[in-house]
Formats: structure tokens, sequence, C-alpha cells
């Protein structure tokens, strides 16, 4: 049987009617990872030990057919923290360090029965858009293995894509879910700010983190959704939802709005290849009865400079605690109390992590908080009204995931400020505070391309039903990269 | 807006970080394409807007300040830390006064 190719509900099924055991379906992922990940390098690390104990117990206790979860495993993005084992956001700084406590996103999977397999890769402080900030190692796109599965959550897409696990937990501050998504054939989501609590993500720019699922289907991406989502008394900025993100999915999208912006249309912008196939996928809706409408975001171009000017200025604030003296790295024999902070954040934070200190630090310099942070406080407030007035004209608001399909690796090293300009049409949504999908529609040269549905606020039940229509027709979710050690499929 | 070595060495000071001569003259260059960028902001109007600073649509959320004690937990972070005396986290001198400690 493979094992690999399997969504969360079909392993469910294979579960529930005993054709399976967690124990097997974990050995199996094990299995399948050793003879892959050396291509890939998705994960930092694993317990196997933990996963399978946690297995036999339940196997022992008995899978519960009305829990979609139960048993099924997971990969953990390296910036959410978990017990007993290593959380290192992929740094210098935190490479021995261990948390005290789980995430409250890890407690709600554990509580659901899901099996950690382990921690994957990812950007520095999830700190890029490629993967190769890492401090740690290299991950691999598996679909082109001279090509980066994206970033900032590129060892959780990755794992996904190549089928070492059928789910992954990511990150999401100005696009690191949707563009890995759309970089590796995956359903990524960035829940609507509130959405899913934050209690337990290091952070990096608090006003815009979220965490999600990245799946290969929209059904499983709902059902984790379902499970991550909530009112948690130790994040005060979380909400109390009890919504069913399922409960759409099925529904015909007959008469439904789609708003087009055209500035996410701009070929300057988005490689034609990418707006082809977009183009094309919104015919598709088109036939299915959804009306599509055409609708302008003028600011949508200041979205880059503003998330930039925010996103480093609350980075900063939250990495003054890495000082070296609670916890993680910290320099030898320090002379006095300075040295020592000096020393082990130098030393201990990559290029591109102290690059984006220091220009936050700029952004907040009392000189400079007025043109810098004040200002793109201002536009951001722009940026927001205008995604709720497009979306008071439609349901969701469609366009491209990323400007690109995944680029090569060491690409983006030569030109970073170009390398922010392809964050144009993901950070306003973080801006925005809304959710957003990235659903897989096809392939260009070979590579996967995704299409990015925003919703309202809460409205991630609409995004689904209409990515599930498209879904329904394409079947991108049964496709594979060949790999070495793997099967095609 | 443009900055030199000057003023990004004090930035980088302030946020507790030392750079190499390399590794600054690149910065000053990478921060000066960055802030390039920012600039786009200027040609913003943004008379009469209130600023966002916060993510969500709700407003702050309050809980009674009352400690849970777990105990645990404090020896686990203590396991974590550079250096400790008497369940006390011990930092260098800051200021070297010639005598060991402040």
């Amino acid at each position: 049987m493979t094992l690999h190719t399997k969504s969360i509900e079909e392993l469910h099924e294979l579960l529930v009617n005993e054709e399976l055991t967690v124990q097997e379906l974990v050995q199996a992922s094990y299995d399948y990872i050793d003879s892959v990940e050396e291509e890939i390098g998705a994960f930092i690390s694993m317990d196997r030990e933990a996963a399978l104990s946690r297995a036999k117990e339940i196997d022992e206790r008995g899978i519960d057919a009305d829990n979609p979860l139960d048993g099924i495993p997971v990969a953990i993005k390296d910036n959410i923290v978990t017990k007993n084992g290593s959380t290192t956001a992929a740094s210098k700084m935190l490479e021995n360090f261990e948390s005290v406590y789980d995430a409250t996103v890890v407690e709600k999977l554990k509580a659901k029965g899901m099996v950690i397999l382990g921690k994957v890769n990812l950007d520095e402080f999830a700190m890029g858009g490629t993967t190769e900030t890492s401090a740690l190692q290299a991950t691999k796109n598996p679909w082109d293995r001279q090509r980066v599965p994206g970033g900032s959550s590129g060892g959780s897409a990755a794992a996904v894509a190549s089928g070492m696990v059928p789910v992954s937990l990511g990150t999401d501050t100005g696009g690191s879910i949707r563009q890995p998504a759309s970089y590796t054939n995956l359903v990524g989501l960035k829940p609507t700010y509130g959405a899913v609590s934050r209690y337990g993500l290091i952070a990096f720019a608090s006003s815009l983190d979220q965490i999600g699922p990245m799946t290969r289907t929209v059904k499983d991406n709902a059902l984790m959704l379902n499970a991550l989502s909530g009112l948690d008394k130790k994040d005060g900025t979380s909400v109390d939802l009890e919504i069913d993100f399922t409960e759409k999915i099925g529904q015909d999208i007959k008469g439904m709005k789609i708003a087009l912006a055209k500035e996410m249309f701009d070929p300057v912008i988005v490689d034609q290849e990418v707006l082809d196939l977009v183009e094309k996928a919104v015919k598709e809706l088109e036939n299915k009865g959804a009306e599509i409408i055409e609708v302008s975001l003028p600011h949508l171009k200041y979205g880059v400079p503003a998330y930039y000017a925010i996103a480093t200025a609350e980075a900063s604030s939250n990495l003054q605690r890495f000082d070296g003296i609670r916890y993680g790295y910290h320099a030898e024999n320090p002379e006095n109390l300075e040295d020592l902070y000096l020393r082990t954040r130098s030393e201990g934070f990559g290029l591109e992590v102290k690059k984006r200190i220091v220009l936050g630090g700029l952004s907040l310099n009392a000189n400079y908080y007025d043109q810098l942070f004040g200002q793109a406080a201002k536009v951001r407030t722009i940026i927001r009204n205008e995604f709720e007035a497009a979306l008071e004209q439609a349901d969701v608001l469609v366009g491209p995931s990323a400007t690109s399909v995944a680029p090569k690796l060491n690409a983006k090293q030569e030109d970073p400020v170009a390398a922010y300009q392809t964050d144009i049409l993901t950070v306003p949504v973080n801006l925005a505070g809304l959710p957003a999908l990235s659903l897989p529609i096809g392939f260009a040269k070979d590579l996967p391309v995704g299409m990015q549905f925003i919703g309202k606020h809460f409205d991630e039940a609409t995004l689904y039903q209409i990515a599930a229509a498209f879904e329904r027709d394409h079947g991108q979710q049964h496709l594979f990269p060949a790999l070495e050690g793997g099967a095609e499929e | 807006m443009k900055v030199d070595k000057k003023l990004v060495s004090e930035i980088s000071s302030a946020m507790k970080l030392d750079f190499s001569a390399n590794e600054m003259d690149q910065l000053v260059g990478e921060l000066n394409q960055t802030l390039d960028m920012l600039s786009a902001l200027d040609e913003v109007d943004t008379e009469g807007i209130e600023a966002t600073y916060y993510g969500g649509l709700g407003e702050a959320v309050f809980r009674k300040d009352e400690p849970i004690e777990s105990p645990e937990q404090v020896e686990a972070i203590l396991e974590q830390v550079r250096a400790s005396k008497d369940h006390m986290i011990e930092v260098p001198a800051m200021i070297d006064d010639g005598e060991a400690g402040a």
C-alpha cells in the first residue's frame, strides 16, 4: 500500500477500517522519510521514539472514527515551540534550545490525536522567502531540486509536497505559507488574524504573524483549521470562534461574486505564464456560474514598503529577548553585560536577521519614526480599507499567489531588495489581517503555480467552498514529484 | 532618505549588534537600497488617516492579574540559563569597577 500519497481523509478511513494501525502508519512515514530526506532536507529534528510511543498509545485506546485527525502524522515548523525536543527557529541563536512548554496549536493537535513526526526547516526566525537563510541546513523543492521550496515555511512545504507527511504547520507573516504552497503544489492557508492562537509561536511581527496548515487537499486544510482555531486565554489577540470551516465544501458557487484586482494582474509584476494559468482558472470558475467583477486596489504597490517598515520594527522589538541570559546561545567569557549582549547577538543571529533588526531600529528611531513606521502604519489603514471596500462588492478576491514559479537556489541572494518586491501579492493581506488561501491550479515550465483566494475576516469557509469547487475538476492533489527513493503516482 | 556608516553604527549599537568592516559596508549599501524602496511611502497622502497598529478587528482583552504558580516550569527554565545561583539568574557585571560583580 502506498501511504505517502494519501490525504488525511484517506488515511483516516484506512485507520478506522483497521486496514492500517497508527504504528504502521508512523513507521511507514519514517521509512519513506529515510528514503527521500537526503534529497530534500525538510526536517531539522525528529523524535522517532516519542512518535512511535504515541502511536502505540493511540492504537491501544482505539481510533476515534469521529475524529478525522486521530493518529495522523504531522510536521511542525521549527519556530513553533514543542516540549521534549528542540525548537531552533533555524538559528544558531536557538540551536540547542528546548522549550519548557508546547505552543497552544501543538497542544490542540496532540489533543486531537495527531502524531508529531518532527520539526521542519524555515528561513531563520521566519525572515525570508526561500528558506535559504536557515543557519542549519538547505531545503530543496521536491518538484525540482535545483530550486527553492519557497519560504519561510519551506521545510513545511517540502515535507508535504514530497509525501513525507500529509500535513504540516507553517507560519505566515508576509506570505510565508501561501508562496511556498504555490511553489510546491499545496493548499496553504493564512488564517484571519486572531483565528489561530500565536501562543508558542516565536514572534517575528506580532501584528502580522499567523500559524496555518499546509496540506494537499482543500478538505484536509479545513479539517486542520477546525482543530487549530479558537479562543486562547494565553493569546489576547485570539478570537472566540464557533465555525465549522468544512461546512461549505461541496456547495455550488453559482452566483458567487469573484473580484479581480487589476493591480494583481500586472505583467510587469507577475510572470506571464503565471497570469495565463490564473486567468484560465478564473474562466473555469466563471463557467461554474460565478460572476467575475473587476475592482481596483490602487495602493497595493505600497504594501511592500509599508510591510518592511512595520515588520522589521516589530521584529527588532521581538528579538530583543535573545540576549544570552535566559536561554539560547551565549557568547563565552563576556567581560561584562554589554559584551555579553553584543557578542551573543552578533554571533547568534544570521546576516539577514541582523539587517532586519537594524532596519527596524531605524524605522522606530525618533528622527525617522514619522517618515517610516508612522507613515507605514497610516498606509496600512488605507490598504486595509481598500481591501474591505473591494470585498464589500464580492465574496472573494482572487489573483496569483506568487509573482513567478519557484526560483533557482541562490538566485535571490544576488539582489536582496528585488527579492522583497516579490512579496507584493501577499504582504497586503497580512497588513489587512484578512484570510487567504493558496490553491494549486496547474504547472508552468513543469513547476507548480498557485492561485490566491482572499476573503472577508473569518470567512475561510467561503475560501474553502470556492477552492474545493475548482479542485473537484482538477486533481492537482494527486500529482507528486518523482523522487529517487519515492514512488511517483 | 540615506544612511551612512555613522548612523548605522549608532542604530546597531542600540540594537546590540556588532558588524565587521566588510559587513558594515554591505549593510550600509543594502539599507540604502531598501530605504529607496521605502521612500515610496512618501508618495501617499495620509492626511487625516489614523494609523493601524493592531492586526485584528477587536479591542484589547483584559484578564485579572493573578499569578499562576508552575514550580516545575521554574526548574526547567533554570536549566536553560547561562548561569544561576540560589534560584536566581546570574548576569555578568553591568559596570566593571575592578571587582567581581557591580
